[in-house]
């Protein structure tokens, strides 16, 4: 969220225009809810614009396995017929299991299914940084 | 944050103040959907819910079917009138008959007390009580819950007053006891015939006078007079209760000047609330009943959680 509220900001500041901002829950749209023992916590959706014929751009922090960017997709289809849709995303970490790539990557950081990216933004947890960790099993 | 780890909802009285909250913080992203252009989104798909209730309702059953249909599941209902109970099935065997057939999730409406809970115990679908008896009838106070959290903030430090048949009211008890639980003061006014002493001992204040009751609460929540439940003697006449009972723009004026005031519908109008007041600035009461399909959303959601039947057992 931190990220998209940046690059909405830098877009403000070197085109002079401020484009509308809104943010995806995708719980319900995942596909790995029956092989969870609980039921994840819902969290508000807020898209208060249409989407209809207009040019999208979806935010995440880290690209992983791709499959929640599919079901951002789908969401984001059930709210309208966007014209396009990019996705831009700060780390790519590798490992697709679905066809989708991304139109704009912060940086590639190769890595193991054994290792967790943790992304930290200052708004959040006060400092800017992308940590590689361990799993812990 | 807590995970739902439950079977079944069946009541309010055993849950936790984290669980109640749970469901009230899922509706709210739940009520979202409803004003989306396309109103599905496919998170129960492949999940079958069957509805049998065994005594009248339209509004209950048709949100919880709507609430299982913009989640994607597939909702039967079951008429019991015309089904075989007429001919003599029991509450058991309807219950495994429809288990067998693949049922997810049922939802039960029964005249008896505990009905629901006994084919919680029956049946490994999830089981929802959508009003058993005199008892309980969880997710109307869930919705009412709801109403409230969205129009006063929070719950917790509000004075409630629950007014009218208090007696034969499950959306009583279950207000009471999810109310109380958030940690809101509650007030029940009725009749000394339909508000039993007992009710102190659920930790609330009984009043017989109206004016006394509603004065500074932030909250009236009027219950229908259960015209089909009275019982003779209870009532002088309908006149009188609502001659000393009904919610009039007089007797609101009372309460706090922001209070909020509810109803479970169908209202009888002239009864127990009066017209003005129903249709006031201060009456949620139909958006009480889109809350009504979000919170069931909410439940359906909750209650479908994974592998369930592995960590439960």
């Amino acid at each position: 969220m931190p990220l998209s509220e940046r690059i909405q900001a830098l877009i403000e500041e070197i085109e002079g225009e401020s484009l509308p901002l809104g943010i995806l829950d995708i719980t319900l749209y995942r596909d790995d809810l029956t092989t969870l023992a609980y039921q994840p916590i819902v969290h508000k959706t807020e898209v208060p614009f249409n989407l209809e014929g207009k040019k999208v751009i979806l935010i995440d922090d880290v690209l992983y396995t791709g499959r929640t960017v599919r079901a951002a997709l789908d969401a984001l289809m059930d709210m309208g017929r966007p014209a396009q849709i990019q996705l831009a995303v700060l780390i790519d970490r590798g490992h697709r299991e679905l066809p989708i790539r991304a139109d704009y990557v912060g940086k590639n950081v190769p890595t193991s299914h054994k290792e967790i990216i943790s992304v930290e933004v200052k708004e959040i947890d006060g400092k800017d940084s992308v940590l590689i960790l361990e799993k812990v099993e | 944050m807590i995970n739902w780890q439950r079977k079944d909802l069946l009541g309010l009285q055993d849950l936790t103040a984290d669980e109640i909250k749970l469901i009230l913080d899922t509706a709210g992203p739940m009520k979202e959907i409803l004003f989306r252009p396309i109103k599905k989104v496919p998170v129960l798909r492949g999940k079958t819910i069957v509805t049998m209730f065994y005594e009248p309702s339209t509004r209950t059953r048709t949100s919880f079917e709507l609430a299982g249909k913009y989640l994607s599941a597939d909702t039967v209902n079951l008429a019991m009138s015309t089904s075989s109970v007429q001919k003599g099935e029991s509450l058991k065997d309807t219950a495994l008959t429809i288990e067998a057939m693949g049922a997810d999730i049922l939802i039960m409406r029964h005249e008896a007390t505990g009905a629901p809970h006994f084919m919680a115990k029956t049946v490994s679908s999830r089981v929802i009580n959508a009003g058993d008896g005199m008892h309980e009838h969880p997710t109307q106070a869930l919705l009412d819950m709801f109403t409230i959290m969205e129009k006063k903030g929070s719950i917790e430090g509000l004075s409630v007053a629950i007014l009218g048949d208090i007696l034969h009211s499950r959306v009583a008890r279950s207000n009471i006891w999810g109310l109380t639980k958030l940690g809101a003061k509650v007030k029940v006014v009725g009749p000394r015939t339909l508000l039993p002493e007992q009710f102190r001992q659920l930790g609330v204040e009984t009043y017989y006078s109206v004016e006394e009751a509603i004065k500074d609460v932030d909250v009236i929540n009027v219950l229908r007079l259960q015209r089909e439940r009275q019982k003779k003697g209870l009532l002088p006449s309908m006149r009188e209760y609502s001659r000393l009972y009904c919610l009039t723009r007089e007797r609101l004026k009372l309460a706090k000047p922001d209070a909020l005031v509810l109803h479970p519908g169908p209202m009888n109008r002239g009864i127990e609330i009066a017209s003005d007041v129903a249709d006031g600035l201060q009456a949620a009461i139909e958006e009480q009943v889109t809350n009504g399909v979000a919170v069931r959303m909410a439940i359906l959601y909750l209650l479908m959680g994974g592998n369930r039947d592995e960590v439960a057992a």
